[in-house]
């Protein structure tokens, strides 16, 4: 017989009496499905907080932070810092012939969470007009108006707002001992500007006794600028500051929770594998024994061992495949989009395709590794013994 | 304990299928190990952070700088022990993603008011006597092989030198025991606040908080009310709140974290419920014949069933065991990896108990089945 209907054959027998090991091949497929739906549901939520920072991340814009590589929180620029990068190439104008570089206030207030009446500090972001002219044109009001230049007013991004108490429009907030109020609500694609709240920045170095900015942010007149741009700053000597695009700096920032969810998913998917894994040698062991008599026939009239492995690691696939799909779909429906509230952030976990191929590829090397071993015992089998045994 | 070789003869009879059985079990104990220390640890964090300790930071937040006159004001508030005032200078070190951490204090304030700290006099002397001094952890010291005399560069994340540079050089004068329960000051490089105040660009004159030791810890709560009141409308309001708070806060911060935790590790037991049960129902099933044999010899009903359940529990407790010990082990990798620092709480307890319910939530069937076994039916192989 031709190999591969040698093959199609001995597959088609072991499909044909998975029914009869009913108990131990559900088990097998509901080991797969749990490893694959706890990995993929951890690293869906890594993703989120990948899409969290990307929505908002702008490539053409840069943003000058304290040299030292601290936190923007201690940033320190002065207006005379401002003065000289105006003369810095590769920054795009405004219509009517003004550099678009907006020094930027970073200051932290303290706002009490819905959820538990928690009092936690969140970013209040200093910027102006021309800072609102480098917004994306998806950063859009939902409600109430921007705030006013000189007046103690605030607009909250949609996140903060659905995490926070008394944030709604009209809402005052006592900060420095002096009440603000919320004047709008603004939103963009729930990503990370969302989770801060925004004023006038010369309004809030005079509320905080200020007389430097935390950071400078620039709108580049293109991607490509940025180099050009980031040279300039860091071969003058007037300016003491590093320079990175404003996606960069949020990735950077992310960077610890993304390496965290990323990490504990293919460590608590990986060992999980291991143990799901061993029951499947388990299961696949007893349906050699089950078969042995079968199995040392199908020898015993010509059929060669490899048709024979290869028909017992089909099975295995056969086992895996639907635990991958079924791991990914209750992974898909319970997690997709849904909110996930930590650190401070809320974001959207997201599965993602990719997500879903890494969940099938995990499912598959474990219908591999649980079939091989098995697999090899069968085609080594003994046939005189095995047909005698009973 | 005469049955013990039974159970034992049982257990390997089938030598790798109880091998994979062992791995799987293990395989999802490594798992509630390191879940159960991270969460135990999180525990320990909470009870050991001291009620009687509190912070008073900005009400801006607590790295909002406030002015050194404040701490007169805290000293002479009614209830209050001791004050300290506290600078954030901890940063990098080194390799960007390694953290030391640094704190720039008064020797005479932070040793009345942390007891915790076991620095000898003589180091306090030895800090008082060298403006440019540091007290090490021995943790740090040990992990960046640090020694009495050696100068080393701290590079705070908040601050810049005035001499243009990043780096602040401090010279080595002790190296104390670490303790990783003191939550005041415990593994902290401490510097003198002089030096540091003097060497900064930023900030002259102010610190970062204060910590305030009180008479009684049951009167947290009021006299951090009324601490805030007497700054209530200046330009530096203030936000007091105690060591335990503020361990509480930064649990409830991790949010979903923990609810993942516990979801995990569910997933991972209901997994494993399935997949022991059905190897335990498959032996049980192979071995009828012994077993009325077992019954023949006079062993009872109740006897058999209490082998079966021996048997799972010495397998599950053996494999418990297995990965906790893998679990120990790991934990110190898994936290560096995710940069949390929480140190592992014990996990062993309550995995034994899980180990225990896993035994006999899977050999109840098998159990069952041996118990009702009749002797005519299982010889004649019906």
């Amino acid at each position: 017989m031709h190999p591969l209907r040698q093959i199609l054959v001995t597959t088609a027998l072991a499909l044909r009496s998975l029914p009869q090991r009913l108990g131990p091949s559900l088990v097998t497929v509901i080991g797969v499905a749990t490893v694959v739906a706890v990995m993929v549901c951890i690293l869906a939520i890594g993703q989120g907080v990948r899409r969290f920072v990307d929505v908002n991340a702008q490539e053409d814009r840069a943003v000058l932070l304290p040299a030292s590589g601290a936190s923007e929180f201690a940033g320190a620029f002065t207006t005379a810092d401002v003065a000289v990068l105006q003369s810095a190439p590769g920054v795009k104008r405004t219509a009517d012939g003004r550099a678009m570089i907006q020094p930027l206030a970073a200051v932290g207030v303290e706002v009490v969470r819905r959820k538990d009446g928690a009092p936690q500090n969140e970013m209040l972001r200093g910027t102006g007009e021309i800072g609102n002219l480098m917004n994306k044109p998806t950063l859009h009001m939902v409600q109430g108006r921007i705030f006013r230049a000189g007046m103690h007013e605030l607009v909250v991004g949609k996140t903060a707002h659905d995490l926070f108490r008394g944030l709604d429009v009209g809402d005052t907030i006592d900060i420095r001992g002096a009440p603000w109020r919320v004047v709008g609500i603004y939103a963009d694609e729930g990503g990370i500007d969302e989770n801060s709240l925004a004023g006038d920045v010369e309004t809030i170095k005079a509320a905080f006794g200020s007389t430097t900015y935390q950071s400078i942010g620039v709108q580049l007149a293109s991607a490509a600028d940025y180099r050009r741009f980031r040279d300039w700053v860091m071969s003058n000597p007037q300016l003491n500051a590093q320079v990175k695009t404003l996606g960069q700096y949020y990735r950077d920032q992310m960077k610890q929770l993304r390496v965290l969810f990323d990490f504990v998913g293919f460590f608590v998917g990986g060992v999980m594998a291991v143990g799901a894994a061993a029951g499947a040698v388990t299961t696949l062991y007893a349906a050699v024994d089950a078969r042995v008599r079968e199995i040392a026939t199908l020898r015993a009239i010509g059929f060669d061992g490899g048709s024979v492995v290869v028909s017992i690691i089909v099975e295995a696939l056969a086992l895996a495949i639907p635990g991958a799909l079924i791991g990914v779909g209750l992974a898909a429906l319970a997690f997709n989009g849904r909110g996930v509230d930590t650190a401070g952030l809320a974001f959207q976990a997201s599965v993602t395709p990719s997500l879903a191929l890494t969940g099938v590829g995990v499912a598959l090397a474990i219908g591999l590794i649980g079939g091989i071993f098995p697999a090899l015992r069968a085609a080594r089998l003994p046939v005189a013994e095995a047909l005698r045994a009973s | 304990m005469k049955f013990l070789p039974l159970i034992w003869a049982g257990l390997w009879r089938r030598p790798g299928r109880t091998m994979l059985t062992l791995v799987s079990i293990a395989s999802a104990f490594v798992i509630f190990g390191v879940l159960q220390g991270f969460t135990s640890g999180l525990d320990r964090l909470v009870a050991n952070a001291q009620a009687d300790v509190l912070v008073t930071a900005s009400r801006v937040g607590p790295l909002d700088l406030m002015p050194l006159a404040d701490l007169a004001v805290l000293k002479r508030t009614p209830g209050v022990r001791a004050v300290a005032r506290i600078v954030f200078f901890g940063g990098p070190f080194r390799q960007p993603g390694a953290f030391l951490p640094a704190q720039a204090i008064d020797p005479d304030e932070a040793r009345a008011l942390d007891d915790q700290l076991r620095i000898a006099p003589a180091q306090w002397q030895a800090l008082k006597a060298t403006r440019s001094g540091a007290l090490v952890p021995a943790d740090a010291a040990k992990l960046y092989g640090f020694k009495v005399g050696d100068r080393i560069p701290l590079t705070p994340q908040f601050y810049a030198n005035k001499n243009g540079g990043k780096a602040f050089p401090v010279d080595v004068v002790g190296i104390y025991p670490s303790n990783p329960d003191d939550n005041v000051f415990g593994g902290v490089v401490l510097l003198n606040y002089d030096y540091i105040d003097q060497s900064r660009v930023s900030g002259p004159g102010t610190v970062n908080d204060y910590l305030v030791r009180i008479d009684d810890p049951l009167k947290s709560g009021t006299l951090a009310l009324a601490i805030d009141r007497q700054f209530a409308n200046s330009p530096h309001e203030t936000k007091t709140y105690s060591l335990r708070q503020l361990a509480l806060a930064s649990v409830a911060r991790l949010g979903d974290v923990g609810l993942a935790v516990r979801l995990i590790a569910g997933a991972v037991f209901f997994a494993l419920l399935f997949s022991v049960g059905s190897v335990m129902i498959q032996a049980g099933r192979e071995r009828i014949v012994e077993l009325a044999v077992l019954k023949t010899l006079g062993f009872g009903d109740a006897a058999l069933a209490a082998l079966t359940i021996a048997e799972a529990v010495l397998l599950c407790l053996a494999a418990a065991i297995a990965g906790l010990l893998i679990s120990t082990a790991l934990y110190p990798v898994v936290m560096k990896t995710i940069h949390f620092n929480v140190k592992a709480g014990p996990a062993l307890p309550a995995g034994l108990i899980v180990a225990v319910l896993l035994a006999l939530v899977t050999a109840t069937i098998p159990a069952w089945r041996a118990a009702r076994l009749s002797i005519v039916d299982a010889l004649a192989g019906r």
